[in-house]
């Protein structure tokens, strides 16, 4: 989609689909990530490189913390995605869904557009290159350099179907089955799009007044103190503990702690923190837990936070 | 918090070649053109900072990684003619399945089958997809998991359908019924509207009980393994509201059934000594004179020891496979792809059950008995030595794959029947060629993470 993330309004829809939450904007993503420090974890595919898990796209998955935190802020709202698209299917009718074809199209005329005009230039490219290297070698006559004396200036039929033959892959197993197609091929025809969200700015879901409580951890406390601290925080699953804690964006810092909450009066097994800090330490990290006083009355959210570093395994190794 | 430049524990630098594994952090975008480039190189790790020290440079870094993913992830997916699927939605919230398609046309479909493609094109559908059978034209089919993550990955355009859209349906529709009705004011055939690919998501994931849906966590596994080029296609235990089956002994092709040749089936008898009952007390050894360490092994070996078998002899212990410690999806190596067919796959690879890290506890023996027994007999190569002995450990006499999957992030641990009372070192002590491994202790490689490392079953003595 082409608009920035100035688009963005708070609240925000964020989308519950068999319980998982989760969000298809990039604008909005993007927007999380810069004005509130939710980061949340990509699931989806690229479509850019298909075959690898190191990069993942859209859609993005929200704990249950991040959206409890969010809905709280009032900066978004729950949505039952499912719900909501059935009875859109069921009521997309008339001018909305003229509407919504009619962007389609655009936007895929603007892809049709743009892919052949990298089409051509890349055939541009390479026609000159054959240029060059047909003069450095006139005894070479091939196929392909006499192809490349006629199309001297290349007509746009031509280059067409040089792009795409150049990128037929696959084979058609039931042509026969297409409908024909009632435009002239060589109109300028509008690819095909999937597009990314279902919601646009005019069609955005209603905001339910209940809303539904996100099943948060009873380390939440914990999360929304960090959290409020400036600190952005990511599932702490790869590290053992509840939260991995950042400075700043995970994208260009590494975690400063190991976060696991506690209740107030919990009894914690030292076991836990021996094992919490010596993992801490190892990978550099400081390992952090913190609970909330339920019962004090004081100012503020009440939370403490203590950090645990494991200092040596026998008394003389203390420095 | 420690010190960056504190000397590093001995055992970081080992760790840190093991652990590098770049999938497990938050990626920088700026290095996707890398890796999309032909080079096609892994982003190195590290790269990062410690924290913000508010200098411009820093400020500008970040901003253009954030640039990066950004751009990334606005791709929008297109369809380019040549290669264009469409596939129309019959689940769920849409049109009934099975009021447009007559019973006789269903053959060959199960029912989660809810997205019918209309033209399939590329080398995807080789391994995916069933198609019907009874009608003129049969037509391609696809489960939940495998319509979303052709969605994802920029190869299915899906829409949501009307009575008209897909002519393979209407053209054996009633008589009388002429084809192509809805067309709107414009003139214009009405085929229906695109689904986007949060439609997609919200209309097919979901319950595993639920018609025509798939769960988070299995389609998770699924599309992590399908970016990684396995053919994977569900496991007849796929469905949790049947029961599972409960054994399948049919053996696998024997590698090597060892038979033993008639020189050891005539002297092994003959200078193998009997088993010994031991004695109800006194020494387990009884004294005299032993001239090899054979004869006194076998009277010290009083535990039982766990035999693996094809036919379990006790089926009556083991109970049918229990959710969700049971087979759901069978694995074929990429290598295989080429020559991959859907109407003959042959023996899978690799079988794959899927648990939820938070909401399952470690299997009872029960438990990962009946998942084992599911399986089929696998026995290892048969081999003499010590290394081969290593060998047989690790790949056990039957194994299974388990997928555990935390918010997104998958361990695959591979589970193997073994028997350590097979192996029976003392038997090379006389030979002299036993030297003494210290590093014989235990099976498996019990790494904390295990992408394939091995954990252990033995069962018995050893």
């Amino acid at each position: 989609m082409a608009q920035s993330i100035d688009s963005v309004s708070e609240p925000i829809p964020i989308s519950l689909v068999s319980g998982r939450y989760l969000l298809f904007d990039i604008n909005v993503v993007t927007y999380l990530r810069r004005t509130h420090n939710i980061c949340g974890v990509l699931i989806g595919g690229i479509p850019q490189a298909p075959q690898q898990n190191v990069f993942l796209g859209l859609p993005l998955e929200l704990i249950p913390e991040e959206v409890k935190l969010l809905v709280a802020k009032e900066a978004a709202y729950i949505v039952d995605d499912t719900a909501w698209h059935k009875e859109r299917f069921s009521t997309l009718q008339g001018d909305d869904r003229r509407k919504y074809l009619d962007s389609l199209r655009s936007e895929g005329l603007q892809a049709r557009k743009a892919t052949d005009a990298a089409a051509k230039e890349k055939t541009r490219k390479a026609l000159a290159k054959q240029a060059v290297l047909r003069a450095h070698n006139k005894s070479i006559s091939s196929e392909k350099s006499i192809d490349g004396e006629t199309t001297a200036a290349p007509s746009s039929d031509r280059v067409d179907r040089f792009f795409e033959d150049a990128s037929e892959s696959g084979d058609s197993l039931f042509n026969n089955e297409r409908p024909p197609s009632p435009e002239p091929s060589r109109a300028l025809k509008p690819y095909f799009i999937t597009p990314t969200t279902s919601y646009s700015p005019s069609s955005l879901p209603e905001n339910p007044l209940q809303q539904p409580d996100p099943p948060v951890s009873s380390s939440y406390p914990l999360f929304s103190h960090l959290h409020s601290r400036g600190y952005y925080i990511m599932p702490g699953l790869r590290f053992g503990g509840d939260y991995n804690v950042y400075p700043g964006d995970p994208l260009r810092f590494h975690s400063h702690f190991i976060a696991t909450g506690y209740e107030w009066d919990q009894e914690i097994p030292v076991l836990d923190l021996i094992g919490g800090g010596r993992l801490g330490t190892a990978v550099k990290k400081g390992f952090l837990i913190g609970g909330k006083d339920k019962d004090s009355g004081s100012e503020g959210d009440n939370v403490r936070t203590f950090c645990i570093e494991w200092a040596a395994r026998k008394m003389n190794e203390i420095k | 918090m420690a010190d960056i430049n504190d000397d590093a524990p001995p055992t970081s630098f080992q760790s840190q070649a093991e652990d590098n594994d770049p999938s497990e952090e938050t990626q920088d975008f700026r290095f996707l053109a890398a890796l999309t480039s032909k080079s096609g190189q892994l982003p190195k790790r590290g790269e990062k900072d410690f924290e913000p020290h508010g200098t411009k440079h820093q400020d500008g870094v970040l901003e253009a990684s954030r640039q990066a993913m950004h751009d990334a992830l606005s791709y929008t997916r297109f369809h380019n003619p040549k290669n264009h699927n469409r596939g129309f939605y019959y689940g769920e919230g849409s049109l009934q399945r099975d009021e447009i398609l007559g019973e006789e046309w269903r053959k060959g479909l199960d029912d989660d089958h809810v997205v019918v493609v209309e033209s399939a094109r590329g080398t995807h559908f080789r391994s995916m997809g069933a198609m019907n059978l009874g009608q003129r034209h049969g037509a391609l089919w696809l489960l939940p998991e495998e319509a979303l993550y052709l969605v994802e990955r920029g190869n299915l355009d899906l829409w949501w359908p009307t009575r008209s859209s897909f002519n393979g349906m209407i053209e054996e529709d009633e008589e009388g019924v002429p084809k192509k009705t809805n067309q709107d004011v414009s003139g214009e055939v009405d085929e229906g509207a695109p689904m986007s690919l949060q439609a997609a998501f919200a209309m097919l994931l979901g319950n595993d009980t639920e018609r025509g849906k798939v769960s988070q966590d299995r389609y998770t596994v699924y599309t992590n393994l399908k970016r990684n080029g396995y053919v994977v296609l569900r496991a007849p235990d796929w469905d949790p509201t049947k029961p599972g089956k409960a054994h399948s002994f049919q053996a696998v092709e024997p590698l090597e059934e060892s038979s033993p040749s008639i020189f050891s089936w005539l002297f092994g008898r003959l200078f193998s000594e009997p088993e010994v009952d031991p004695p109800p007390y006194g020494p387990l050894v009884k004294p005299g004179m032993y001239r090899s360490y054979n004869s006194i092994y076998r009277q010290i070996a009083v535990i039982p020891r766990h035999k693996p078998s094809p036919t379990p002899e006790d089926p009556a212990t083991s109970s049918p496979v229990d959710d969700p410690y049971r087979v759901i999806f069978h694995l074929w190596k990429p290598i295989r792809v080429p020559n991959f067919t859907k109407s003959n796959p042959g023996v899978p690879d690799f079988r794959v059950a899927i648990v939820n890290a938070r909401t399952t506890f470690v299997p009872s023996l029960g438990q990962i008995t009946s998942l084992l027994e599911s399986t089929p007999w696998d026995p290892p190569r048969s081999g003499q030595g010590i290394k081969n002995t290593y060998q047989k450990l690790k790949h056990g006499w039957r194994n299974v794959v388990l997928a555990v999957i935390d918010q997104g992030v998958i361990s695959y641990l591979r589970l193997g029947e073994t028997a350590f009372g097979e192996e029976q070192l003392f038997e090379s002590f006389d030979q002299g060629s036993f030297r003494g491994n210290k590093r014989g202790r235990g099976g498996g490689r019990g790494r904390g993470h295990g992408r394939g490392g091995g954990g252990g079953r033995g069962r018995g003595g050893r």
